[in-house]
């Protein structure tokens, strides 16, 4: 890889467990589901084959393994120029100007818990650091069932994005002291019945009159809104002090809040529309031996995977990089 | 009154008791003061004066009677000196009468002050309810030898018998004059009643007759809340759920094998009973659903015990879908059953499981029932039949049963390991044999 591609990354971060890797293979089942200016391929035949797993998982309707040492794969974003030159025209001055296909690098950072302190594993804290540091954007997963339930995302974030600070301002000092990072955050598990029920509690569920399938959507300017919502119900409390962090370090105009679900809501097979009495789309697998006492916690996915709202946050900060690449005086 | 006899003066205090009944006090004669002789006290009459007005003033109060017994020198001037001090006392002789028993005589013929009831239990149209009611035997004014006959219908007793109390009513409160009881077999009885006198109300026909020796406040307590007609079967219902580890299936087909021994040892020639068998549902893609199946439908206990043994051999345990199982199908399928039935029997539905029943609709983390059943609805449903009692074996004790298992075994709720089958067989109400009303219905 070259430098190039290797600084202009975007890297896919959040807590152990958050869904990182559903993510990522509901992403490419997203990307090749609509037609549009990215899709999504591996840089070597180890990362094709990673990916093509996973999203064979998510089209079995299985919830793909996470994989040991994920960080070692590289995944490109490319481009269809015709595509986005007509979309960044504004750019070029008006000029005709050739483009080689634009190419934004995916990472995928998955540390086990606890990584972002450097006494445990200072090797894998630093490689997290560092990756971070490289990357020119970062999708965050802020998971609001683990929040709810574990109330660790503030510890997880400050911890990290302190040191990530204390490292790029003391090498290259922006002049507001902030991060030069895009950060899309991504609320997750939107299909989860307590995520929906907040959302609509609070008046922010619509519905796209082009969905086939009318299922529920919360717009990207009200995904902040749930955002905070979801925050005052955390488990410890803290996760309010997630958005103060996430202002703090990163410009607000570079931040954008997404409310999405890698599996979707489940549709009857048969049916086209959404059941709103019916529509949880992730089921605790069948287990022996666990007679309800010992809940398995293996899960599957009742029907098809339909991800919502995955492609958006990833093509949004390509775009947002590729948009400074054409800047000019960039030399890219 | 006052008795002037040979030997002294006698007081008999007379009154009437709450019950309005006559009662007489006779007291220790109070021997004349000293010999009066043929004249009296003649002699020295002051000192005999003072004696006999003073034992005069230790009765209390005035005498309403004087009357002489014996007559001679003595108590006719004993007497004068009273009916001086006591003008307004009337006055008699009566030589050689028996007082005593001309006073008994005298209250047993006395009318009735209040009126007498037979205590019985009535019940109450549509529920059941018994209550207790007075039967009338005599009305205010009745008098010794008036006789009427009672008819009345009795159910299982005690053994001691069917308690016959005859009270008087004084305003609202009744005042217990009599309790006998009878050992007597369920169905049509009369007995007759008697008044002897106030307070005494004869009751015959009946064989075996006694005094009633037992506490009137337990027998008023052992009266049940609501008859259960002796002659109507009862229905057990067994749902046995059939997913989750082998041997929590095997310990929830015993548990309702044993209920129905139980049952049946019971209620003999009068249990009819069901079985039925739910799992979990499937909700794996394009799965198919695997009904609730009701392998016996009020059956004869012998028939169910056996197609519980064929159970036991053919069984196939499947873990399932481990959040839920189809409860709520269980009990639509019960309720479809039972709406084909004859009302009035009594019908215990035992569910034996542990999987909560699926909500209508996406509500919690269990995934809503495919049929969007209602459980609650439907468990509501079947209790609000007459006669009807659900009760569950769940495979958690109480504490760790969860909301929904809390609701369903509201009336019988009992964990897996430890529930006492006689006793969650009596919870069910499946002791109708064991009803005992110890008083006439009527």
């Amino acid at each position: 890889m070259s430098e190039q591609e290797d600084s202009d990354h975007i890297a896919m971060w959040g807590a152990p467990g958050s869904g990182k890797t559903t993510l990522l293979a509901a992403l490419s089942f997203a990307l090749l589901q609509r037609r549009g200016p990215w899709r999504l391929v591996g840089t070597d035949p180890a990362s094709i084959e990673i990916l093509r797993d996973k999203s064979a998982a998510l089209a079995r309707r299985e919830f793909p393994p996470a994989t040991i040492d994920i960080e070692r794969f590289r995944w490109l974003l490319l481009g269809d120029p015709v595509q986005l030159q007509k979309r960044f025209a504004g750019r070029f001055n008006g000029k005709a100007r050739t483009m080689p296909a634009p190419r934004v690098g995916l990472n995928l950072i998955d540390p086990p818990g606890g990584v972002y302190t450097d006494k445990e594993r200072p090797a894998d804290h630093a490689k997290l650091l560092e990756n971070l540091q490289r990357s020119r954007g970062i999708v965050y997963l802020f998971d609001p069932i683990r929040e709810f339930e574990d109330g660790n995302a503030f510890e997880y974030l400050h911890g990290a994005l302190i040191q990530l600070a204390s490292r790029m301002l003391a090498e290259d000092a922006p002049s507001d002291g902030r991060l030069p990072h895009y950060l899309a955050v991504c609320i997750t598990k939107f299909d989860d019945r307590r995520v929906l029920e907040t959302a609509e509690k609070l008046n922010l569920v619509t519905t796209d009159p082009d969905d086939p399938h009318g299922f529920p959507a919360v717009d990207d300017e009200n995904a902040q809104t749930l955002f905070h919502n979801l925050c005052d119900i955390s488990a410890s409390g803290s996760a309010e002090f997630v958005m103060g962090a996430l202002e703090q370090y990163f410009r607000p105009d570079r931040i954008k809040f997404f409310v999405t679900s890698s599996i979707g809501f489940y549709l009857k097979p048969g049916t086209r529309g959404f059941n709103p009495r019916d529509y949880q789309n992730m089921v605790r697998k069948p287990q022996d031996g666990t007679n309800g006492r010992e809940p398995s916690t293996e899960f599957e996915i009742r029907g098809q995977a339909r991800p919502i709202n995955v492609r958006e946050p990833v093509t949004w900060l390509a775009e947002q990089i590729y948009a400074d690449q054409l800047k000019p005086g960039n030399g890219r | 009154m006052l008795e002037l006899g040979a030997a002294g003066l006698v007081v008999y205090q007379l009154s009437r008791d709450e019950a309005g009944i006559p009662r007489c006090w006779v007291e220790p004669v109070r021997p004349w003061p000293g010999p009066g002789g043929e004249y009296g006290w003649a002699a020295d009459p002051e000192p005999a004066r003072n004696a006999i007005l003073d034992m005069l003033a230790a009765t209390g109060g005035g005498p309403a009677l004087l009357v002489v017994t014996h007559a001679g020198g003595a108590t006719d001037q004993a007497l004068a000196w009273l009916r001086e001090a006591r003008p307004d006392a009337a006055a008699g002789t009566a030589p050689g009468a028996d007082l005593t028993a001309l006073l008994r005589r005298a209250m047993a013929e006395d009318p009735l002050t209040l009126s007498y009831d037979l205590v019985v239990l009535t019940r109450a149209p549509g529920s059941g309810r018994l209550e207790f009611a007075g039967h009338p035997l005599f009305p205010i004014g009745s008098r010794r030898g008036d006789t009427v006959g009672v008819p009345f219908h009795c159910e299982f007793s005690d053994p001691a018998g069917v308690a016959f109390a005859v009270v008087a009513w004084e305003g609202k409160t009744p005042d217990l004059l009599s309790l006998h009881a009878a050992a007597l077999p369920p169905g049509a009885h009369e007995l007759t009643a008697e008044l002897r006198a106030p307070g005494r109300v004869r009751l015959t026909g009946l064989s075996g007759l006694a005094p009633d020796r037992r506490d009137w406040s337990d027998l008023i307590a052992s009266v049940p809340g609501h008859w259960r007609p002796h002659a109507s079967p009862s229905h057990l219902i067994c749902a046995i759920e059939t997913c989750g580890e082998a041997y929590t299936v095997g310990d929830r087909l015993d548990r309702a094998e044993q209920m129905v021994k139980e049952a049946a040892g019971r209620l003999p020639g009068r249990l009819r009973v069901s079985l039925l068998t739910y799992g979990a549902h499937a909700y794996e893609f394009k799965a198919k659903q695997e009904p609730v199946r009701v392998l016996e439908w009020a059956a004869d206990p012998a028939r169910s015990l056996d197609a519980l043994t064929r159970l036991r051999l053919d069984l196939t345990v499947r873990p399932g879908y481990p959040d839920g199982a189809q409860v709520e199908d269980m009990l639509a399928e019960v309720l479809d059953g039972l709406g084909r039935e004859h009302g009035g029997d009594h019908t215990a539905l035992l569910i034996v499981g542990g999987r909560p029943p699926h909500p209508p609709y996406a509500r919690s983390h269990i995934l809503p029932c495919p049929d969007e059943h209602d459980w609650e609805e439907l468990a509501l449903r079947f209790e609000s039949r007459p006669g009807a009692t659900l009760g569950v074996i769940c495979d958690r004790p109480a504490d760790q049963a969860g909301p929904e298992w809390f609701r369903l075994g509201r009336a019988a709720l009992a964990d897996l390991s430890s529930v006492d089958i006689p006793a969650f067989g009596t919870a069910l109400g499946l002791a109708a044999r064991d009803q005992r009303i110890n008083f006439p219905l009527m």
